[in-house]
């Protein structure tokens, strides 16, 4: 193998290496908010093992948005970003968790699924810093 | 370093160098979306932390002040008693906590709910107390935040320029050279046919 295949090689390597650890962070698992606030130190797993505490603070306030629906919202809320749905645009699948999201904003509208831009984003994570996570999904 | 990659010129490698220049772009525009973000939450951690190590300097200057004045009152040995006759109950957990894959250290303080009641001053100087505590982790959480995402923005900017100036650049420059020796090969080949071909209709002329 020559210097430059070599390199390629690598390149490439280190390239698909780059999609892997971007979201070596993402959960286990997921566990409904009530479970969560009735353990002492509320945290989770992540696929690269580490263990993240969760802010209680967080979970109180997604509590009080979602009311009698809070049991069924697992946390953290997954915040997908696909470049193929443009620059900047993020969305969250979960009907539960996009609804607490829509409260926080003050958005109505919005079906089952909730499209986010780059300034809701910032102010959802402003909110919600342990609470969420932001996935990217290449294609 | 050359612009060019010293490959084969064959179609196969033409479409495996495509095939990673797709995988480049796409590298490139998560990584600088991860970016952005990342700079937009260390911008917020700047904030916050400036923000907190102002309340630290306050509550600081507070405590004091209730600490002498309980002090002058009670006597120095005041907090000693306090300290030997309480449970402490208040806690702090130490973990991690993730910002966008970045992992930094980070403290949940928990406050003793039912706390008897001390003597008159006591109460407000341990609530003053509680509140300087919670600041400072809050403080410290903030900084060692700040610390991990810089350090991190400073790894994925060197990985998005690599891949905006060096990487991406020569694999399309590669690209291009070799489709142009592609056509090249072709125009040679049809000026080769339209050769044999005149030299076949002179012969068959001649005989």
């Amino acid at each position: 193998m020559g210097v430059d295949e070599f390199y390629t090689d690598l390149l490439e390597r280190a390239l698909r290496e780059e999609l892997r650890i971007v979201n070596k962070y993402i959960p286990y698992r997921r566990e409904n908010l009530c479970k969560l606030l009735e353990m002492r130190t509320p945290y989770y797993v992540s696929r690269d093992g580490t263990i993240s505490l969760l802010d209680r603070k967080e979970l109180l306030l997604l509590k009080e948005l979602l009311g009698e629906e809070a049991c069924k919202l697992l946390v953290p809320i997954i915040i997908e970003y696909k470049p193929s749905l443009g620059e900047a645009t993020y969305i969250v699948r979960d009907e539960v968790a996009a609804k607490a999201i829509a409260r926080l904003l003050g958005i109505r509208n919005f079906k089952k699924s909730l499209t986010l831009y780059r300034a809701n984003l910032y102010e959802v994570r402003a909110k919600l810093r342990t609470a969420t996570l932001i996935v990217f999904m290449p294609e | 370093m050359s612009s060019l990659l010293r490959v084969r010129p064959t179609k196969i490698e033409l479409i495996r160098l495509k095939r990673r220049l797709t995988l480049a772009h796409k590298v490139h525009r998560i990584l600088r979306e991860r970016l952005t973000i990342l700079v937009n939450e260390f911008l917020a951690r700047v904030r916050e932390a400036y923000r907190l190590r102002l309340q630290v300097n306050k509550f600081i200057g507070d405590v004091y002040k209730r600490a002498v004045l309980v002090a002058s009152t009670y006597g120095s040995g005041i907090f000693d008693y306090y300290q030997s006759v309480t449970r402490t109950k208040t806690t702090a957990t130490i973990g991690l906590e993730n910002i966008m894959g970045v992992k930094t250290k980070t403290a949940m303080i928990r406050k003793f709910e039912n706390a008897t009641p001390l003597y008159p001053g006591l109460d407000s100087f341990r609530e003053e107390a509680y509140k300087l505590i919670e600041a400072i982790i809050e403080l410290g959480r903030a900084e060692q935040a700040v610390y991990a995402i810089g350090r991190e923005i400073e790894r994925i900017k060197r990985k998005v320029n690599a891949l905006q100036y060096l990487v991406i650049p020569r694999l399309e420059n590669t690209i291009r050279y070799l489709m142009m020796k592609f056509e090249e090969r072709e125009r040679e080949e049809k000026a080769r046919l339209k050769r044999v071909k005149s030299v076949l209709e002179r012969r068959r002329g001649g005989s």
